[in-house]
């Protein structure tokens, strides 16, 4: 039985360890990512290693113990629960989704441990097989056939094994709409409709996001379901959370960011539908009528939602979110001078899938990666630029969902981009066709690979295309991941 | 899945965990009756903590299956409890909890924090009480649960179908995608420069589209991380009630449907409501502000919206309000004052009752000057609420408020001062006497003679000595007829030159006689009496400036009585020093 690891007391001795392993978690991040383009005699590599070696010893040294363990997305060392801001998001969320694909639950390092154990452990987890069935019993095989001796492996708790996560996260997706279609049209005037499973949507989502932001993401791609303003809100809340928690808000705010965004187009139910809908051009009174939903929804959401529950902010994002950053657009305050931090979120993710939505009254919409670059134009203007880059880097040069055709001749759909600098324009891509067009249920591939003869890419984007043109429902493709 | 048969070991550990939890159903029970400092709760605490540690140390982790009516452990019930109302299983099940688990590092905080959010969520309604809400809210590092989102099933969609695409899975891998010839040739021309540029004979990719790449998906930089930092401090120090009634004005001031009205006039009540009962009075004083300036806005533009908010003003300022906060307020114990006082200005005269009571219970010397300040505005509009004020019971109070009504002399208030004559408080009294003192009116100095009557000398001296300028002959025929009379000589000195002290003020020809009079008449044989009056005579000449009152001096300079000639002399000379003084030469 392994002996206890006692949690540290001291303040001081609690907060220099938590430093140390997220500087540790840093370093994971890079060697994982070298142990990919490296082979392990490279002296970049090893290096690495050299360096996370010294850290651990660190760590064995003034605990006692080191161990790394994942607990529902959550990363602990020494059974201290690491937290990340802003500054170190990206190399936590990389970090637990490898824990997570391996189904890997806990590292302990014994004391006796070497640099050769470490080289060992980090090429076998570089390289592992996280397509395969049962990755972690794959990789735990790999490593002792390598010979780790004083690295153990644990398995992630079978409560953090989600049978299949996508499944998960359709169905929380389209409760989420049945769930606004309740609160929108279901309600009496006296009925005040009960947040308390809106926190508990919105929880879920949350979790989705954390186990799977790519798929998650890819299921805002599904447009114009049953209802637009329904099916939009709940993008809108997806991509705000995803936005949100990238900048560090911690969950309590995330549940409040995502009812807000659940609730910012609520006063569009007081809005004629042949107005909502109308092919054509709006005339001045038609955009009058408009231009007040957003006050309208936020004086509906105060006497339908019990005040005591309602996040301020709903109200805040519901009033503001047509409001531009420059003080511009509507409604035109009497004495308020700020907008919200939460509005200022939501209204880049309520353009952007307003944008890439087709509807009856616009002639034309834009791809994904167009509509990042026409807010980009609109930026300081319409949204506030730093919050807004981070969303562009969030969704990456070819965001989820877009169609790409590539250099072999095959299309594809972007499953997952990748936030290294160096490999933006080399995202996973599903091959949805072969090289002749045929329509086929591919692998998905990862574009950084390289071909082992030539030293080349083996696949690269040469053109993004409208899927709309070619009759492509791109989020079939994700909800057939959940079947 | 059935349990698999137990060995010694699993017994051991079955039993282990039975105690834990009947332990923390004690301590849950403890928790819910009894503060969380309570001795008999921190023992249960103590102990529960004690074997979960003790536990988790040998075990690593302590994973409980949730049961509608048992806790269960590897399959097999270890407590069961039927009971709906406090069944701990239950409480935990009822919101879709399936496991609830341990861990090894818990700490002891963590487990008080544990048993707190239980205490505060069985104490809210059913409907609205949600424990792993509360749980995954306050994500404790050591106490983790499982509450899978089926939960959710139950809860949404029940009226209805829930909403679900139907998907065709192999329409996905059937048929064929003919892209259109422009796209075509785009494609053909990128795959050409790519392969050049795997050639080496060229750049992969246009260098603007890299470079903006580059430019825009650079790392975050510091500033820009200052910046997000920036905005997420702000946004968690926001008011919410600050924020929330600003909003609040917001959409009042937008809102242009007349039946929204009555709707909004109900949230503002709830808002000034909550702001009340919190004793937040800044933030009521605000509402009524803002309120009141939209009103003036729409005042020409939208009569109709002006009215509706006028009457959403009323609604939230009416009388019943200030009863209740009356009822409510302690006065010692206000910690916006400033607030309260704002505030209480909305209410203009009615709130005349309850600043008065805050000025009479208050202890600090701030509250009672700002409740004065309030009175004084009231008493410009309304001078008759502040009279109303001015009681025999709130003897501090009225003597301010006369005070407050005197500022500004005004003549109105003559007979409402008189009625102070019958009060029994002379401090009050005394207001009033000062008070008409200040208004320098004959008809004043005909309500201070019916001071004269008081039994207080102190009172009767201040009536007398705030007779100014005396020139009403029925005024002066009373003082005249009050030294004549034959209870003068039991007067004290004070009073009996206090009255002289009218006459001499008056600097009227019928005093000044009279004083001659006095001064003129030489008794047969010496009078003490008569020498008290003589000198007292001559302290009233010294102070007329009339002519005759020299006159009488020298005649009574002439006297063979030595004192009142030494009197006379000496008034002689200090008016011969005030004239001096006054035209700069030597008087005959």
């Amino acid at each position: 039985m392994n002996p206890p690891i006692e949690a540290p007391s001291q303040p001081a001795q609690l907060k220099a360890l938590h430093q140390l392993a997220v500087e540790m978690v840093v370093r994971l991040n890079v060697i994982l990512k070298s142990a990919r383009i490296y082979a392990s005699n490279n002296i970049l590599f090893q290096h690495q290693v050299a360096t996370f070696f010294e850290l651990i010893q660190k760590g064995l040294n003034e605990a006692g113990k080191a161990a790394f363990t994942m607990r529902a997305g959550t990363l602990f060392f020494n059974n201290i629960r690491l937290k990340y801001g802003f500054a170190n998001y990206h190399f936590f969320k990389f970090v637990q989704e490898e824990f997570r694909k391996a189904q890997l639950g806990g590292l302990r390092f014994d004391k006796e441990v070497t640099e050769k154990d470490l080289q060992i452990l980090m090429t076998v987890l570089a390289k592992g097989d996280h397509e395969a069935g049962q990755p972690f019993e794959v990789l735990a095989s790999e490593a002792a056939g390598q010979g780790l001796k004083h690295i153990h492996l644990e398995k992630l708790a079978p409560s953090d094994l989600a049978p299949k996560p996508e499944k998960s996260s359709v169905k929380i997706f389209f409760l989420g709409l049945t769930h606004l279609e309740e609160a929108f049209t279901g309600k009496s005037r006296d009925e005040k409709i009960r947040l308390g499973t809106t926190r508990r949507l919105m929880q879920s989502i949350f979790n989705s996001i954390s186990d799977n932001e790519s798929f998650v993401q890819g299921l805002t791609n599904i447009k114009n379901f049953h209802e637009y303003t329904l099916n939009h809100s709940m993008n809108v809340c997806i991509l705000s959370i995803a936005l949100g928690r990238r900048l560090g808000l911690d969950r309590n705010e995330l549940v409040d960011l995502g009812i807000s965004a659940f609730f910012h187009d609520f006063g569009k139910l007081d809005t004629p539908k042949e107005i909502l809908e109308k092919p054509g051009k709006l005339d001045d009174q038609e955009r009058r009528i408009i231009e007040k939903h957003p006050f309208q929804g936020a004086g509906k959401l105060i006497q339908s939602i019990d005040l005591k529950n309602l996040p301020l902010h709903a109200i805040h994002v519901a009033m503001e979110h047509h409001v531009k950053e420059d003080f511009t657009g509507y409604p035109r305050y009497f004495k308020k001078q700020s907008i919200n931090l939460f509005s200022k979120i939501v209204k880049i993710a309520d353009f952007f899938d307003a944008i890439t939505t087709k509807r009856v009254y616009r002639t034309s919409h834009f791809t994904r990666d167009e509509a990042l670059t026409l807010m980009l134009a609109q930026s300081g203007k319409e949204f506030h630029p730093v919050l807004l880059r981070e969303f562009v880097k969030m969704m990456g040069v070819y965001p989820v969902g877009t169609l790409v055709a590539l250099d072999t001749g095959e299309l594809g759909l972007v499953v997952e981009t990748n936030p290294e600098k160096v490999y933006l324009l080399r995202p996973r891509v599903k091959l949805i066709t072969d090289t002749a067009g045929n329509k086929r249920d591919g692998a998905t591939v990862d574009l950084s690979a390289v071909d082992a003869g030539d030293q080349h890419y083996s696949r690269s984007i040469v053109k993004v295309l409208d899927p709309q043109k070619y009759g492509i429902n791109v989020a079939d493709y994700f909800l057939a991941r959940a079947v | 899945m059935p349990a698999k048969e137990a060995s010694a070991d699993d017994r051991i550990r079955q039993e282990k965990v039975k105690d834990i939890f009947i332990v923390l159903g004690n301590a849950v029970s403890a928790f819910r009756l009894y503060p969380s400092e309570n001795p008999t709760v921190r023992n249960f605490i103590s102990d529960l903590f004690e074997r979960l540690s003790e536990y988790l140390d040998e075990y690593g982790e302590l994973e409980v299956g949730i049961e509608e009516q048992a806790f269960t452990l590897e399959g097999r019930t270890i407590l069961q409890d039927p009971n709906p109302v406090r069944s701990l299983p239950f409480f935990f099940f009822k919101d879709g909890m399936k496991t609830l688990e341990f861990h090894r590092g818990l700490q002891k905080s963590e487990l008080d924090g544990f048993l707190e959010v239980i205490r505060e969520v069985s104490q809210l309604p059913p409907e609205e009480g949600d424990i792993v809400n509360a749980m995954w809210e306050l994500d404790f590092p050591n106490v983790r649960h499982v509450a899978p989102d089926d939960f959710l099933e139950t809860k949404i969609g029940l009226a209805r179908r829930v909403l679900r695409p139907e998907l065709d899975v192999s329409s996905l891998s059937q048929g064929r995608i003919e892209l259109a010839p422009e796209d075509l040739e785009e494609i053909r021309k990128s795959v050409l420069t790519l392969e050049k540029s795997k050639a080496g004979e060229g750049a992969v990719a246009d260098p603007t589209f890299l470079e903006d790449i580059d430019k825009t998906l650079a790392k975050t930089s510091d500033r820009e991380m200052v910046e997000i930092e920036a905005l997420l401090a702000a946004n968690r120090q926001l008011s919410q009630d600050e924020e929330y009634l600003s909003l609040i004005l917001e959409i009042i001031y937008l809102e242009d449907r007349p039946e929204q009205f009555p709707a909004i006039a109900d949230i503002l009540e709830q808002y000034h409501q909550d702001a009340l009962q919190k004793r937040e009075f800044r933030r009521a004083a605000k509402l009524l502000r803002a309120l009141s300036e939209i009103k003036e806005l729409y005042a020409t533009k939208n009569k109709l919206k002006s009215d509706l908010i006028e009457s959403v003003i009323s609604l939230v300022t009416r009388q019943s309000q200030l009863v209740d906060l009356r009822e409510a307020l302690d006065p010692n114990s206000i910690s916006d004052s400033k607030g309260l006082f704002d505030y209480l200005l909305f209410f203009g005269s009615r709130s005349t009752g309850l600043v008065a009571d805050i000025y009479e219970h208050a202890t600090s010397q701030e509250y009672r000057r700002k409740a004065l300040e309030i009175l004084k505005e009231i008493g410009k509009t309304d001078i008759h609420k502040l009279m109303a004020l001015v009681q025999e019971s709130r003897p501090e109070l009225s003597q301010e408020i006369i005070r407050l009504l005197s500022e500004n002399a005004d003549v109105r208030i003559l007979n409402f001062l008189a009625n102070i004559v019958a009060y029994k408080n002379p401090q009050v009294k005394l207001a009033a006497i000062q008070a008409l003192g200040r208004i320098q009116d004959e008809a004043a100095n005909k309500v201070l003679l019916g001071f004269l009557a008081d039994a207080n000398e102190e009172v009767r001296l201040g009536a007398l000595d705030n007779m100014k300028k005396v020139a009403d002959r029925q005024v002066l025929g009373r003082i005249i007829e009050a030294i004549k009379d034959k209870d003068f000589a039991k007067k004290s000195g004070r009073e009996k030159k206090a009255l002289f002290g009218v006459l001499g003020r008056s600097d009227s020809e019928e005093a000044c006689s009279f004083l001659a009079e006095i001064l003129g008449k030489v008794p047969f044989l010496p009078n003490p009496k008569h020498t008290e009056l003589c000198l007292y005579s001559i302290g009233a000449l010294e102070k007329m400036e009339l002519a005759s009152s020299r006159e009488v001096l020298k005649l009574g300079a002439k006297r063979r009585h030595r004192k009142i000639r030494s009197a006379c002399l000496a008034a002689i000379k200090t008016k011969s020093e005030i004239a001096v003084t006054y035209t700069g030469r030597t008087p005959r």
